[in-house]
């Protein structure tokens, strides 16, 4: 069957973004890579270039890699899911050259300046760092650009929706609350998390941004001090909800691909999950407290109803699972990578998401905050679960476009489980480590008496690195011969070439 | 289109990114050095029951999953249920919509109660009502990069000026001032067998009140629990308890 333009056009600008983050990735895992063994004491770097490392670490994996991914990926699960064009494709790709410029931003102000201010920049270590103000002033643009393209990237989504008819109510879930029969749903359940997310980034990123213009301003001597708790409320303000930015895509792109490949119209509970996606809708800008439990000065209220809201957060994430797996359990699904990365990603979502729920309950955070356990965590989650439906997506979609075959590559395999069986086994010893207490961000990985486990996770770390190196191969390969793809195009579909 | 822009963009991004890294490792005022791994000790023994709770939960769970991949995934999805099983599931889930909603209400009813009863709570509550006591009132002084103290005749401290170590008696109360000249730092307080045991923040411009209990005597250490810098690793100071 022939394929609609649009739908080709979002696929392209899909691929845009997902070889370009997953070089990233590459250039992100190395860089952790080299933090991990000065820890270990094999290859050791001064304390300043250790911080400047994870730093730069941090916002390349997270930000370059799965937000952005994430954003990419969007365009063609949402395109699929409405089957209906996007609001505009300029807009689209102007986010992408955006965030590139930001990114450039970023490297350059953490290797020529020596930025370290750690990713989330807690203000207000930025002015009191061994590291020049320029350096500062090229990070904090930085990051405000890719804010930017945040917000662009959220009204894109909620454009592209109104423009294809929808209502914007029923596209946050709030059909399942006037509709019993999900017979009569008109909006496509792979793009509700999408809707979601559109709004709760706008939300999120527009209080961060006046922090990051503040905080410019000060750089440049403008304007004097801020509040550091306010500084602080601000950051996580936007600082959790951009975790959804990359989970709630990957949900959506699992409804996708569990319809695609089931053949079902609708999922397993579709209903609940609705009723749980408008829960999220409410909820989604108001959990980030829960990163400051510890700030002992904030009033009582904040950690109670954080921690409230919080567990209430679970909800879209517990039935979907429900929904997702009951779904594939009752049809027939062949077994091949992209559907070995997407039960993957089931299994380490649940499994992050009770680390997440435990870490988040401020009786067992005081012994695990600013630990490894949240770098296990987070790893767990973003790495092992979020990463792996990425990975799945992306490929899909570049065998599709390109016609070069990835999943029969039998280095797909090794890469799959040199990934699996890498990151498990450092994680593990992270959540080892941080259940003891030792501490994040640390270039000797203190308390001291825990450095074995530091030089075991060296090896699955190795192992880890080869096997992401292993999928930035397979993805970028297919691309080394631009016009060989013209030619598949042309065999695939004469007309419209 | 967008692609082979991409394509050529890719090329440029790798080259730059490998050349700036490259920079900044060679023109690292420390350098680099090649090393020999370091040597530790692991006593699972001195662990708690909170850390074997948290434990036995993650790697149980870590288990349970690797089982169910192995052995349920994939002969599941391979295999097809009939047709009127779908319906009936269908059935099914619009009979008992409504006791599902009321059981994950009541689920979230119950995680109300639980801040409730935590410590931490119970500590932020406390920081309402202080302990206005001279003799277990100390203040804390976080810096880039170490902590000093300042007591009114605590324990065998005997005078006022800022001390980079104390001593203080087990089982007494105390209130911690916590504040910082600089950034924010991390007030993390690891027991005589170096477990993490109790931490708060320490905000700039603000005062914050942390009580304390000592139950063990021996050496603690009070190490910085918030990234603060080149010297955050370096961070650390002890309090003997008598």
């Amino acid at each position: 069957m022939e394929e609609k333009d649009f739908i080709k056009e979002a696929k392209e600008l899909s691929i845009g973004y997902f070889i370009t983050g997953i070089l990233v990735l590459g250039l992100a895992v190395l860089l952790g890579f080299i933090a991990r063994t000065s820890q270990s004491g094999m290859f050791v770097i001064s304390p300043s270039m250790f911080y400047t490392l994870i730093t730069l670490h941090g916002m390349l994996a997270f930000v370059g890699w799965g937000t952005f991914v994430a954003m990419g990926l969007t365009w063609y699960t949402l395109v699929k899911a409405l089957n209906a064009p996007l609001h505009s494709v300029k807009l689209v790709r102007f986010i992408y050259w955006n965030f590139m410029t930001g990114a450039a931003m970023l490297i350059i102000g953490s290797f020529w300046g020596g930025f370290a201010g750690s990713w989330v920049f807690l203000y207000p270590i930025t002015f009191h760092g061994n590291w020049p103000a320029w350096a500062s002033f090229f990070w904090t643009l930085g990051v405000i650009l890719a804010g930017v393209s945040i917000i662009l990237y959220g009204l894109e989504i909620l454009l592209t929706i109104r423009s294809a008819g929808y209502s914007l109510w029923d596209s946050w879930g709030f059909e399942s609350w006037k509709k019993s029969d999900v017979n009569d749903y008109t909006f496509p359940i792979a793009a509700v998390p999408l809707s979601i997310i559109g709004i709760g980034m706008i939300i999120a990123t527009i209080p961060f941004a006046y922090l990051l213009i503040y905080q410019l301003l000060e750089i440049l001597g403008v304007v004097g001090t801020m509040d550091a708790l306010l500084a602080k409320n601000l950051l996580w303000w936007f600082g959790h909800p951009v975790v959804y930015l990359i989970l709630f895509p990957v949900v959506g792109m699992i409804y996708q691909m569990v319809l695609d490949n089931t053949g079902r119209k609708r999922l397993i509970g579709e209903r609940l999950t609705k009723l749980g996606w408008s829960i999220a809708f409410i909820v989604q800008n108001i959990v980030g407290a829960h990163h400051i439990y510890m700030d002992l000065v904030q009033s009582a209220w904040i950690p109670i109803f954080s921690q409230v809201s919080t567990y209430v957060i679970v909800l879209p994430s517990v039935v979907s699972l429900y929904a997702i797996v009951g779904t594939i359990l009752i049809a027939k699904i062949e077994w091949n990578l992209i559907t070995k990365y997407l039960v993957t990603t089931i299994i380490f979502w649940f499994l992050a998401g009770i680390s997440g729920i435990i870490q988040a309950t401020m009786a067992f955070n005081v012994f695990v905050h600013n630990s490894l356990y949240i770098v296990a965590h987070f790893h767990t989650m973003a790495l092992l679960g979020l990463s792996s439906m990425l990975f799945a997506t992306g490929f899909y979609i570049v065998q599709d476009y390109t016609g070069v075959d990835i999943q029969n590559n039998r280095w797909a395999n090794v890469g799959f489980w040199s990934i699996m069986i890498g990151a498990l086994s450092f994680t593990s010893m992270w959540f080892i480590q941080g259940m003891w207490g030792g501490i994040r961000r640390d270039a000797l990985s203190t308390p001291t008496n825990l450095t074995i486990l530091t030089d075991l996770s060296i090896p699955f770390m190795l192992l880890t690195v080869f096997g992401i190196l292993v999928n930035v191969y397979l993805a970028i390969r297919p691309f080394a011969n631009l016009n060989q793809i013209d030619v598949y195009h042309e065999e695939k579909n004469p007309s419209t070439n | 289109m967008f692609i082979k822009n991409v394509v050529k963009f890719l090329l440029g991004l790798t080259i730059f990114a490998v050349i700036s890294l490259l920079y900044a490792l060679f023109s690292s005022p420390g350098g680099f050095k090649m090393g020999g791994m370091q040597t530790s000790t692991f006593d699972l023994s001195k662990w708690s029951i909170v850390q074997f709770s948290l434990f036995s939960i993650q790697f149980g769970l870590v288990v349970f999953l690797v089982i169910l991949y192995f052995g349920f995934a994939r002969k599941s999805l391979e295999n097809e249920v009939p047709e009127e099983t779908h319906k009936k599931i269908e059935v099914f889930e619009k009979k008992y919509f409504w006791i599902a909603i009321s059981i994950l209400l009541v689920m979230l009813l119950l995680t109300v109660a639980i801040p409730l009863t935590t410590n931490q709570l119970a500590q932020a509550r406390d920081n309402r009502t202080r302990i206005s006591s001279s003799d277990t009132l100390i203040y804390a002084h976080a810096f880039q990069f170490g902590f000093e103290f300042k007591t009114n005749g605590t324990g065998s401290v005997t005078n006022n000026t800022w001390m980079p170590t104390l001593t203080l008696i087990k089982d007494k109360l105390y209130e911690f001032v916590l504040f910082t000249s600089d950034t924010t730092h991390g007030f993390g307080v690891y027991s005589p067998q170096n477990l993490l045991v109790d931490q708060s923040q320490i905000v700039p411009g603000y005062n914050t009140h942390f009580l304390m209990k000592f139950t063990e005597t021996g050496v603690y250490t009070i190490r910085c629990m918030e990234y603060c810098g080149a010297g955050h690793q370096i961070m650390e100071t002890t309090i003997t308890v008598a």
